[in-house]
């Protein structure tokens, strides 16, 4: 068996996000505080990192919507885009709206939402860096066993 | 029946977000005054706004109580018609009140008014955004 490596070319991934948020509030009297994000442009990966589940709303044939997170690798290949699949509900949308109770709630979700697009991106960028292996099989490994 | 009135608040904002009450009636029984309020049209904002506890009693029933007017972010958290699993609070269209005097039942019924002002008001502000952008690279 011989091995050898090499890293491949790393594509350059960008996403543009429009954030759009709250403008004119008064804090204590205004009683919710919405923030939407937008992906506005994405360069060499999928739009639609916001992933949603749709579940069984309390009234019989209703159905409720909710944002879960913000897209890994994973979940990019596994879920389907605008609808969900039957079995789990996950799907994703290229946008994210939600209410917050208070501004500093807004704000500290926003930020935490920024930083998991940043290491989504940081991870399918890690994705394409990968390592070579050349494996050869002889069939000495496998007829071992069997002829002792 | 004491009295049978709607009434209707929007916001000064430009946006056209209201929602109408229809407090369709007052009648004095033993248990004291009782008002029935019911949302019948809202424009940006669905017609259940009023926040219900369903509290576990003892064996195995519960009992359901009128909290508060929905926040926005209560809209977005609280299911309609009954809790989630888990959860004791929900929404409704309609809320049955019981009171020990008229004149508690006035004030609380001005408070529940200026409470969905103040809702219709926090709709109207969250239409207007304000835009930035973010690139993450």
């Amino acid at each position: 068996m011989t091995e050898s490596s090499s890293s491949s070319v790393a594509l350059t991934r960008s996403l543009m996000l429009k954030r759009s948020e709250i403008a004119k509030y008064v804090e204590g009297r205004t009683q919710g505080y919405r923030v939407r994000f937008d992906v506005s442009e994405a360069v060499c990966m999928a739009a639609e990192i916001f992933v949603y589940q749709r579940s069984p709303g309390a009234i019989a044939g209703t159905m409720i919507d909710e944002f879960s997170n913000v897209a890994s690798p994973a979940d990019l290949e596994e879920y389907p885009v605008d609808k969900p699949v039957l079995t789990t509900g996950f799907y994703r949308l290229s946008y994210v709206d939600l209410v917050f109770r208070n501004m500093a709630l807004l704000l500290q979700s926003a930020e935490a939402l920024v930083c998991d697009i940043s290491v989504l991106v940081t991870a399918l960028n890690q994705l394409d860096l990968l390592t070579e292996h050349t494996v050869v099989l002889t069939g000495v490994e496998c007829s071992t066993d069997i002829s002792d | 029946m004491a009295m049978s009135s709607s009434s209707s608040s929007s916001s000064s904002e430009p946006v056209g977000c209201h929602a109408t009450l229809h407090v369709s009636a007052v009648t004095r029984n033993a248990d004291g005054y009782l008002i029935s309020i019911t949302v019948t049209e809202a424009e940006c904002l669905p017609v259940e706004l009023f926040v219900f506890q369903r509290r576990p009693l003892e064996g195995g029933v519960s009992r359901d109580e009128f909290r508060h007017v929905a926040s926005l972010a209560d809209i977005e958290e609280y299911t309609v018609a009954a809790p989630r699993p888990g959860a004791v609070c929900y929404r409704l269209a309609k809320v049955d009140l019981v009171f020990r005097s008229i004149s508690l039942l006035f004030y609380s019924l001005r408070e529940l008014k200026r409470d969905v002002c103040l809702l219709v008001e926090s709709a109207s502000a969250n239409l207007v955004l304000a835009e930035s952008t973010v690139e993450i690279t």
